[in-house]
């Protein structure tokens, strides 16, 4: 058996802490400069710009993307820091590493610091992903605690891939060590029961992913628990990688693994009142921040920077402000909410879907409101008109179950004045296999010129929730379609 | 400054790649000498500081390489050129010499730098600073080799086959920055290169099966085949070793036959003289 000798400066001395430092910068700009980082950067800002885009951005969704998007930077991060640390270690005991000052315990000390660069660059990536999507959206609340979570998990993917490599001596280490990486991301399953009000060990995870049924997530993630746990985390693995002959090792190493036992589960528990007012104020918005107007009677309220949409809401409604009775709709407010999901998620901020994942959001949210969110659209228009309608209906608590058959083909026919809605309906009347009866009547109906005039004089009857399909259609001039059953729903195509 | 073996030996399994082996080494270029796996490059690595010899001592420069702070020290003060360095193929020349001066405690920038950009000077390579290694060629990659062991100017050199795939020019700038160098250094030079070492070295040592089996001058190295070196017309029967030069007369090393026209011997014949055995698979005749 060959004794050979450790390649260790066995203690420190004067000039190992400056070398330290030294390889960490060169270390640093290595891996920075490395080929497969950039690749990973590129895999995150398509991830981070494909779901900015497509989620639109509200709130501290931002801020949460902008960590769980720096996954690939991370794994490529893992990957050439392993290869730093296999060519630290040499192929050969003969390699010139191995007879310098510089032990192998504090070259790898110098590549897990030298993870500063990339972790650096990973929050210049972030802030330019974070401009990028300001320029959308006025009022993208920044969570700090959130977005940190990205560096630091690109540092703790590094210390990963150093560990890893430095513990076991085969070249595809590096390679199991993105495995490793990724398989702790998977690790932790969501905690599905009950999921509105506790949170599931999915935050064990480095990068806690968020879940799609969403608001509670957005509004209520303990951030900074888990940024101290990951922190802890990667300190502890860190140490792991360095371990041997740096002084500073130890200490590092029990209190990254004191922090991430204490935090881990601090952040699985309930959390306090006192944060779920923040967040629910963060969702519901400030109200003394709000510019308001009144059209129609009714109070349109924009968040600052959106004052100047009032003109093109209410433009929106004026259809169905012209045939509805006004003092249905006197007292409505259609209010401009941060966390307004109803684009993305199908939730509204204002329906009792919100109030079965958080009780509390009920005492917050306006009543008689109609909630908006920072995107105005096509298709977020035709939310207003739904609930503009409903509100002229007279279904108090503007669930659509209180309609009756007739109100039904009424509220249909009110949004259809969105062209985009109307397109969609006439499509599905003449395309679909099957449909509704409500579709059949309104497809017919629209056809007349005097269906305004119809509505607003029959208004009563026609929103009456006794009032059937039948009598509706007789009001209305058409013809009611054959074999419907009692939800509406049509064997086959329109007649 | 002194580097001094004593009674070194390192087994391998039932191999004694190392039997024995002692000598000192002062100031000035040694020549290390020997077959293939005479154990050259086993005590090599065990004077670079990669090996523990298993009984024996070693004393390198004053300092004593078992101990983990002096063997720190050591590898501060000295340079090694292995024989396979393991080069990192996507590294430009100058970032690979550079990440090795950091290893070697160079931590002011400017200054690393400076020393950086001497050692490829020094060795030719300073045009080639900003090129990967994975495009130079064999005989550059040797330089390369040897300008990261010239880090610091150390004390105390280490080379194993330092000229091994260089052109002749290159080989004679080698002689010339070795010899430069040597003037207040120790130098120990591994080679295969007999001329290097008549060339250049004041002291020459041939190990054979583990063992030192001379240790004197190059001429002395030499004077062992005085009078066993001669020209014939015919191929030499009783020669041990012999080749038609270019003039159609046959250089024979052996026994020479009556009245045979000898000629001065250089440190190639004397060293084949010395381990013929080993080096030709025939009994030895040394001096």
């Amino acid at each position: 058996m060959t004794a050979t000798l450790a390649p260790s400066a066995g203690t420190e001395t004067q000039a190992t802490w400056p070398a330290i430092l030294a390889l960490a910068r060169f270390e640093g700009r290595m891996m920075v400069r490395h080929p497969v980082t950039w690749l990973g950067a590129l895999g995150s800002v398509a991830m981070a710009a494909f779901r900015l885009w497509e989620e639109a951005p509200v709130l501290n969704r931002v801020s949460v993307t902008l960590a769980w998007t720096m996954l690939p930077l991370g794994a490529a991060v893992a990957l050439v820091s392993g290869w730093a640390v296999l060519r630290a270690k040499g192929r050969t005991d003969a390699h010139p590493p191995m007879v310098m000052p510089i032990a192998m315990a504090q070259r790898v000390g110098g590549i897990v610091l030298g993870l500063t660069y990339p972790a650096i660059g990973t929050f210049a990536l972030q802030m330019s992903l974070l401009g990028w999507s300001m320029t959308r959206d006025p009022v993208t609340s920044v969570v700090w605690t959130e977005i940190l979570a990205g560096p630091i998990y690109v540092l703790f993917a590094g210390a990963v891939g150093a560990a890893v490599t430095r513990w076991m001596s085969h070249p595809a280490a590096p390679l199991l060590s993105v495995l490793v990486l990724l398989g702790l991301m998977i690790a932790f399953p969501y905690q599905q029961e009950d999921w509105g009000r506790n949170i599931g060990i999915e935050w064990l995870s480095p990068l806690a992913w968020p879940q799609d049924i969403i608001p509670y997530e957005v509004a209520f993630r303990p951030a900074g628990l888990h940024l101290g746990y990951l922190t802890g985390l990667t300190l502890f693995v860190a140490g792991v990688a360095t371990l041997g002959r740096l002084n500073v090792v130890w200490p590092v190493l029990a209190i990254g693994l004191l922090v991430a036992a204490i935090l881990g589960p601090a952040q699985l528990g309930p959390i306090g009142e006192s944060r779920r007012v923040e967040a629910m104020n963060r969702l519901v918005g400030n109200t003394a921040e709000l510019s308001c107007e009144t059209h129609h009677g009714i109070d349109f309220c924009a968040m600052p920077g959106y004052a100047g949409w009032i003109e093109e809401w209410a433009a929106a409604i004026q259809p169905v402000v012209s045939v509805a009775p006004i003092e249905r709709l006197k007292g409505l407010e259609i209010r401009q909410y941060p966390a307004h999901f109803t684009h993305f998620y199908e939730m509204d901020p204002t329906t009792s879907d919100w109030w079965w994942i958080e009780p509390a959001a009920k005492d917050y949210l306006a009543r008689n409101a109609i909630a908006l969110g920072s995107v105005w659209a096509p298709w977020t228009s035709n939310n207003l008109l739904h609930g503009v309608s409903i509100a002229a209906i007279g279904c108090s608590d503007r669930a659509d179950e209180c309609l009756g058959e007739s109100a039904q083909v009424v509220l249909v026919w009110l949004q259809a004045h969105d062209s985009r809605y109307a397109e969609y309906l006439f499509y599905d009347a003449e395309h679909s296999g099957s449909s509704f009866v409500w579709t059949c009547i309104v497809t017919d109906f629209w056809a007349n010129p005097d269906g305004a005039e119809i509505i607003r004089d029959n208004w009563s009857v026609l929103t009456n929730p006794a009032t059937s399909y039948e009598e509706a259609s007789n009001i209305m001039g058409v013809s009611l379609p054959t074999g419907y059953d009692r939800e509406g729903h049509l064997e086959g195509a329109c007649p | 400054m002194t580097v001094t073996l004593t009674e070194v030996r390192k087994v391998y399994g039932s191999v004694r790649a190392l039997d024995g082996v002692s000598f000192r080494l002062e100031t000035g270029i040694t020549g290390l000498l020997g077959p293939n796996g005479a154990g050259k490059t086993t005590l090599l690595r065990c004077l670079a500081t990669v090996l523990a010899p298993d009984t024996g001592h070693l004393d390198v420069l004053g300092l004593d390489p078992d101990r983990p702070d002096q063997r720190t020290e050591i590898r501060r003060q000295m340079g090694y050129l292995p024989q396979e360095p393991g080069f990192y193929r996507n590294f430009t020349c100058f970032d690979f010499v550079d990440y090795l001066a950091i290893l070697k405690e160079h931590v002011d920038r400017t200054e690393r730098h400076a020393e950086v950009r001497r050692v490829l000077e020094l060795t030719g390579l300073a045009d080639k600073s900003t090129t990967k290694i994975r495009k130079l060629s064999g005989g550059m990659r040797r330089r390369l080799a040897l300008a990261q062991a010239l880090l610091g100017s150390p004390r105390f050199l280490v080379l194993d086959e330092p000229t091994a795939g260089l052109d002749p020019e290159l080989r004679f700038r080698f002689r010339e920055l070795v010899t430069e160098l040597a003037v207040d250094r120790v130098v120990l030079l591994s080679t295969h290169q007999t001329e290097d070492v008549s060339a250049i070295c004041d002291r020459v040592i041939v190990l054979d099966s583990g063992r030192v089996r001379f240790d004197g001058t190059p001429a002395r190295l030499a004077d062992i085949a005085a009078g066993k070196v001669w020209l014939a017309a015919e191929r030499p029967a009783s020669a041990r070793i012999f080749w038609r030069m270019a003039s159609g007369q046959f250089r024979a090393v052996g026994r020479p036959p009556d009245g045979a026209e000898i000629i001065d011997p250089t440190i190639e014949d004397g060293y084949v003289m010395l381990v013929g055995a080993a080096a030709l698979g025939t009994e030895t005749e040394a001096a």
